[in-house]
């Protein structure tokens, strides 16, 4: 492809004092792609994904948003960004339309345009009718799905979504499956989960990460191509190096 | 953006009660000591009128009740500040805005902008206090103006603090710890501690520098202070929160610090210059900072540079920074003057130089001039003023009282004698003594000015006569007459063309100062040199009153219109006093006058007061009885231009509330308001939590 990818991450490293929490991962993203970034508990999901949105300093390495380096044009580039951290970003005390409000500011959509992307969003994500209420009475399901609204309501050409499903029932999953399928038409897309059956029911491709290292990567067609299960997969590159941290957790993530 | 970020502040602030909740507590806070002070002022008002000098309302109770309202601005904006940014970490809601197109420096302004908002709405509830006042008198504007103009800077300085602090963290509870206590020590930078060396604590420290603003000073350099402090932390709290996601670790806090310490150094050195360059300008209407015209008038007179040594230890027993006191009252001429240069000595450091200077007094000073020296030991205007005026008054000048026939005597201490006054001429370079007829011949002569004060025995027929001579050649007499009679003065009266009627002036309002009827109050004044910008109400007891018949000889000013809502009581004085339309001369009455006639291309001056009581060592303390009484020796002994320092009245010395009004006020301020604003919260709070 010739077309610049909407995100291009090289060599990130970062480490938390003594421990490294990612240690030299790459990778890219193409417009109109779904990446899944799988990986247990402690794998380093959530700090790469800090860097990737500028919210955490990198210990080395670059990262460009739709061509534009992150470090040297931080505003220009954060435009093309749509971001849900683990912990959704809410202010209890406000309602949800200020509060979809005040982000669609943040994210500079045209004044005039917000009421209307207010709209869409608010049907894409099942929030119809709450724009009254106070986020903090809001029930976990609905935080998460307000979370997601607010990382898309700008239309991003990146959308940066950390473990989108956790608090959701099966029904509000299937749905939001559904939505972030839909999004990756369009836009692209980077979600980390530690459940392989999200992977496999919305991404095009996957790449595993392994106590800070990028262990395996592969387009989810190619995986079917040569027969390879992601499960066989995932346990292959988890369990190789013995000591996982949270080894226990391996089982549930199976699930 | 700013404003977006602003606005969000604003909605989750007012959403919640806990905002309402402080303002409500807030303002009742304020508005309890508010009426408490107005509450005093108005039982010491009548007291008040009767002490030279004394503060309008607007100092008394205003002025206190901003300095509170900064302190309790101090405790609450680390309450509010600290969530700013700690909060969004700790709540893990800053990825929002840091994900987000918005530069750190818009964040930071925003923030700032959404707190200041709030603080001013602080601000706007304490200056409605003052407000209520209008109701019952006229406030200095000025002062207020300046007040509220200092609340907002420093509030402004609490919040970019309490800003960076909030930045630096996580934790809120540590920013608003860290915040209150570092506000509290830049607060009180000021109180002198055992160094004795206070220069720059005193630069560093936010409550000097309000301390001008609540003064209605507005002074350059604190204006330039709490201006580069705001912008400071405001730069290090965005390039702190900049660097969020950009640098980390080591490398952050290396750059962080550099910049940190180029900011400071920086805003050091503008700071540094607007110390250099400092200005101040006295904005409250009634100049309490400014000299009066009358000692502008004495040092615009004097040329030369004029040199003050101020022997004081760095404090007093009291542990009190005097020297600043004196510092800052010198201030005030130094304005006017430029080449009057002040130091300071610590007579304990120097004793010999003290000593050689014949300093007595623990804080004393020695004013140079031409080679004159004066020494002075109290630090008001009045007497430095007129130490100035001696020094540079080229001759003396006598003051002569008649003896001998049981006057009132210049050097007595008795009640009705006139020692304190003959002091304080003396004070003011006057030469006082005590003339007799019965040890002179001819014409009386060597002296400017006679005072004949309220002879009690009969003057024999050719001391009058020697009298009237005295006035034929041109001589300038100061007359007291009491109600009575005149003991052979007669002639004198006669020559003057006056008539003095029988009678004592009744005064009804006397009462509402807890003052005899029998005492006038003068109110009304002249327009004559004597009583030029005269504001001070004058009391004169047992005042008889004084008319100027139609003459071609004297020209006449009366001075004095006393009992504005009295009469002449022509009965018995010591009966009850009523008035009695049928024989009594309603008021105002004329109780001074000032007579001139031009003799040998010389203006020859009179004055006749009816009432020989005002200037006694009784009286003399009354209202503005000792300034009318300089102010006509100096004008009978020709020294206009060196006319006493009138201190200007106060436009705000007296408020009017009746009852009704004043429990309105009270009930408004400690009920309405604090209970509309916990409703207003509660109200919002349920109807936004109902939805
Ligand atoms: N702020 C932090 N301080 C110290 N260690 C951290 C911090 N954030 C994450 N870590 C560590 O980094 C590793 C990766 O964590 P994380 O990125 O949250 O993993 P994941 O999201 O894949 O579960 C973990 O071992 C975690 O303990
Ligand atoms: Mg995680």
């Amino acid at each position: 492809m010739t077309r610049t990818p909407a995100l291009l991450a090289t060599n990130l490293v970062r480490d938390f004092g003594a421990c490294s929490a990612v240690r030299g991962v790459s990778l890219v993203l193409a417009q109109g792609e779904v990446l899944g970034l799988l990986g247990p508990n402690g794998a380093g999901k959530t700090t790469l994904m800090r860097m990737l949105t500028g919210n955490l300093a990198p210990g080395s390495g670059s990262v460009e948003i739709c061509g534009i380096d992150l470090r040297d044009r931080p505003l220009e580039a954060k435009a093309h960004l749509g971001y849900l951290p683990d912990v959704p970003p809410l202010y209890p005390e406000l309602a949800v339309g200020e509060y979809l409000r005040f982000a669609a500011g943040l994210r500079r959509v045209p004044a005039a345009a917000i009421p209307a992307a207010l709209d869409r969003v608010m049907r894409k994500c099942g929030l119809e009718g709450t724009g009254r209420r106070l986020i903090g009475a809001l029930s976990q399901g609905y935080r998460q799905r307000l979370g997601i609204a607010q990382a898309i309501l700008h239309e991003p050409d990146v959308i940066v979504l950390d473990e989108p499903t956790v608090g959701l029932d099966p029904a509000q999953i299937r749905t939001m499956r559904a939505l972030i399928r839909e999004l990756g038409t369009r836009h692209g897309v980077i979600l980390s989960t530690h459940l392989l059956a999200e992977v496999e029911s919305v991404c095009d491709r996957v790449q595993i990460m392994h106590r800070g290292s990028m262990v395996h990567q592969d387009t989810l067609a190619g995986l079917r191509r040569r027969g390879l299960s992601l499960e066989a997969l995932f346990m292959q590159a988890t369990t190789g190096g013995g000591d996982t941290e949270d080894a226990a957790d391996e089982p549930a993530a199976l699930s | 953006m700013i404003q977006l970020i602003a606005r969000k502040e604003l909605v989750s602030l007012f959403g919640s009660p806990l905002a309402w909740i402080l303002l409500a507590l807030v303002h009742w806070v304020l508005a309890w000591s508010f009426l408490a002070r107005l509450d005093s002022f108005l039982h010491i008002q009548p007291q008040l009128a009767m002490i030279a000098n004394a503060p309008g309302a607007t100092e008394a109770i205003v002025a206190p009740v901003f300095a509170m309202a900064a302190v309790m601005l101090l405790m609450a904006t680390p309450l509010m500040s600290a969530r700013l940014i700690a909060g969004e970490r700790h709540n893990r809601t800053l990825a929002l805005l840091v994900s987000a197109p918005v530069a750190a420096r818009d964040i930071v302004l925003g923030k700032f902008l959404g707190l200041m908002t709030f603080l001013c709405v602080m601000i706007v509830l304490a200056t409605a206090l003052p407000a209520c006042l209008l109701a019952g008198g006229r406030l200095d504007l000025g002062l207020v103006l300046g007040n509220a103009a200092g609340l907002f800077l420093v509030a402004a300085c609490f919040a970019s603090l309490g800003l960076y602090l909030s930045c630096l963290g996580t934790r809120p509870a540590t920013a608003a710890a860290a915040t209150l206590g570092l506000l509290l020590i830049l607060w009180m930078l000021d109180t002198p501690g055992e160094s004795g060396n206070l220069g720059l604590a005193r630069d560093l420290s936010l409550l000097a520098h309000y301390e001008h603003f609540n003064r209605g000073l507005i002074d350059s350099f604190s204006l330039a202070y709490l201006t580069l402090f705001v912008v400071v932390f405001l730069t290090l709290s965005s390039h702190r929160l900049g660097g969020e996601g950009l640098h980390d670790g080591a490398g952050r806090a290396l750059r962080h610090g550099m910049l940190a310490l180029l900011a400071i150094l920086v805003a050091a050195s503008l700071g540094y210059l607007a110390r250099e360059t400092r200005t101040q300008w006295d904005i409250s209407q009634n100049g309490r900072n400014s000299l009066s015209q009358a000692s502008v008038t004495v040092l615009e007179n004097m040329h030369g540079p004029l040199e003050a040594v101020v022997y004081a230890a760095p404090q007093d027993a009291q542990a009190r920074d005097v020297r600043r006191i004196v510092r800052e009252f010198l201030a005030r001429y130094q304005r006017a003057k430029p080449d009057f240069n002040v130091t300071f000595v610590d007579p304990a450091e120097h004793p010999d130089h003290a000593r050689k200077a014949g300093i007595q007094a623990p804080v004393e000073m020695v004013v140079s001039f031409r080679d004159r020296h004066e020494r002075l030991d109290q630090f008001n205007e009045p007497a430095l003023t007129h130490l100035l005026m001696r020094l540079a008054r080229p001759g003396e000048r006598v003051v002569a009282l008649l003896g001998g026939h049981g006057e009132r005597r210049p050097d007595g201490m008795a009640g009705h004698d006139m020692g304190a006054f003959g002091s304080r001429l003396a004070a003011r370079g006057y030469t006082v003594e005590t003339f007799n007829l019965a040890a002179t011949a001819g014409t009386p002569a060597g002296f400017d000015l006679l005072v004949i004060a309220s002879p009690r025995i009969e003057l024999r027929e050719g001391e009058v006569d020697r009298l009237l001579a005295y006035l034929d050649a041109g001589g300038n007499l100061l007359w007291l007459v009491d109600a009575g009679p005149l003991h052979g003065l007669q002639p004198l009266a006669e020559k003057l063309e006056l008539t003095l009627m029988p009678g004592v002036v009744a005064d009804p309002r006397a009462r509402d100062l807890k003052l005899p009827m029998t005492v006038a109050l003068g109110i009304g004044y002249g327009r004559h040199p004597v009583t030029r910008d005269f504001g001070d109400t004058t009391m004169f007891p047992f005042a008889r009153q004084v008319i100027v018949d139609e003459n071609e000889t004297w020209r006449s000013v009366p001075l004095v219109e006393a009992a504005h809502q009295g009469w002449v009581e022509t009965g018995d004085a010591d009966a009850a006093m009523a008035f009695d339309a049928a024989y009594d001369v309603p008021g105002p009455v004329n109780v001074a006058v000032a007579l001139t006639r031009i003799l040998q291309d010389r203006e020859q001056r009179v004055a006749v007061v009816g009432s020989g009581h005002f200037l006694t060592n009784t009286y003399l303390g009354y209202g503005g009885n000792l300034d009318f009484g300089i102010n006509l020796v100096n004008w009978l002994t020709e020294d206009e231009d060196l006319m006493t320092i009138q201190l200007r009245s106060v436009l705000d010395a007296g408020l009017a509330f009746d009852e009704p009004t004043l429990a309105v006020i009270s009930a408004t301020l400690l009920a309405i308001l604090p209970l509309g604003l916990l409703m207003s919260g509660l109200i919002i709070g349920w109807l936004r939590g109902r939805r």
